[in-house]
């Protein structure tokens, strides 16, 4: 970009001894006003958190016409090995077995249970409890993952007070 | 930033200091402003969002699972909509509606099983299946999916999809028309 205004020109400086010693000045201040607005609206527009998401954890999901937009709410992730809230793991996958927490009699991930339960709790004792999106998770799952698994994971956010679920998808 | 005028050349008068002023006077400084610098801040900024946008839009399918409830049902209960219950089978879909205000025999009548086109399931053929479904119920919305175990994820977010809308002519144009967007997912009961 070095071919701005500058009283010695790069442009005008490259080519001096051709033209002359000719110094040509560009006025730049209208590509100024463009790339500031530009830049703006990608600054605005430019949801970082997702992508850390899915860089992360080598998530790759599924691909969707859907044309809603993501509301941020509490996270449950399923990657290839790993089903985690909020970041953190609470069970560990390998293909369709759940390993790394019990799953009891109703088919539930104990683990993710007890894990949702104490989330719910503590936004309910910080006076979080009825805000929109409060019974609601925002899943993230890798397209490869078994429905076995997925149903086990929803039927847990159901029982523990999540029967909202937002499936993150990707725009093809 | 629209100062007119302020970059490169110390020959042209600059917006921000030389020429006159809005109430005539002139001014006594000349100053130009050099922004190549910022220029290339800027467009390097640029660069690298433009490069990475692309992979952050996320966008989501809103669904519920079952839950029971003593005040609520998913279960249409008008003569213009019904409730529909979509297996997700290895070999194909299997189609079932419910509803309080049809016969059993009208319920029955809507059911279907749809085979695989290839190795795949049939996506197209489904939504052809629920839109005329949508057409005789025209206020029915609810799709209760239930996957069998050994299907991928992806399988299921396709089959919503495939529920949700389809493009219809209207008047010479093409606009899409929800067939089935509140989506329940259910396990198989066993």
């Amino acid at each position: 970009m070095s071919f701005g205004g500058g009283h010695a020109s790069g442009l005008g400086g490259a080519f001096a001894q051709d033209a002359g010693g000719a110094d040509i000045s560009l006025n730049l201040t209208a590509l100024m006003d463009i790339l500031s607005n530009l830049l703006f609206f990608l600054l605005a527009s430019y949801s970082a958190q997702e992508m850390e998401v899915q860089a992360k954890q080598k998530l790759e999901l599924p691909t969707s016409s859907s044309e809603a937009k993501v509301i941020m709410n509490l996270i449950v992730t399923v990657t290839k090995s790993q089903v985690l809230v909020a970041d953190v793991p609470v069970a560990t996958v390998d293909g369709t077995t759940i390993g790394g927490s019990a799953i009891d009699e109703n088919d539930r991930i104990v683990t993710l249970l007890q894990r949702l339960q104490s989330v719910k709790a503590s936004r309910e004792a910080a006076g979080q409890g009825g805000l929109p999106g409060h019974d609601t998770i925002l899943l993230l799952a890798d397209k490869g993952t078994d429905s076995t698994v997925v149903s086990k994971v929803l039927k847990t956010a159901g029982s523990s007070g999540y029967p909202n679920v937002r499936f993150g998808v990707i725009a093809p | 930033m629209a100062g007119g005028g302020g970059g490169g050349g110390g020959e042209q008068k600059s917006g921000f200091g030389g020429g006159a002023n809005v109430f005539g006077e002139s001014g006594a400084v000349d100053v130009s402003l050099n922004l190549t610098a910022l220029m290339d801040i800027l467009s390097n900024l640029l660069f690298f969002l433009l490069a990475s946008f692309g992979a952050t839009i996320i966008m989501v399918i809103n669904g519920a699972v079952p839950v029971q409830s003593a005040d609520k049902s998913d279960l249409a209960d008008t003569k213009q909509s019904v409730t529909l219950n979509v297996r997700l089978m290895k070999t194909g879909f299997e189609i079932n509606a419910t509803g309080s205000g049809q016969t059993p025999e009208e319920l029955k009548a809507l059911g279907r099983t749809l085979g695989m086109k290839g190795e795949k399931h049939d996506y197209a053929a489904l939504t052809d299946v629920l839109y005329g479904i949508k057409q005789k119920y025209p206020k029915s919305d609810t799709v209760i999916l239930t996957p069998d175990p050994g299907l991928r994820y992806e399988t299921l977010i396709r089959t919503m999809d495939a529920a949700r809308e389809r493009e219809v002519d209207a008047v010479g144009i093409r606009r899409p028309l929800k067939l089935f967007p509140t989506v329940v997912v259910s396990t198989v009961v066993k």
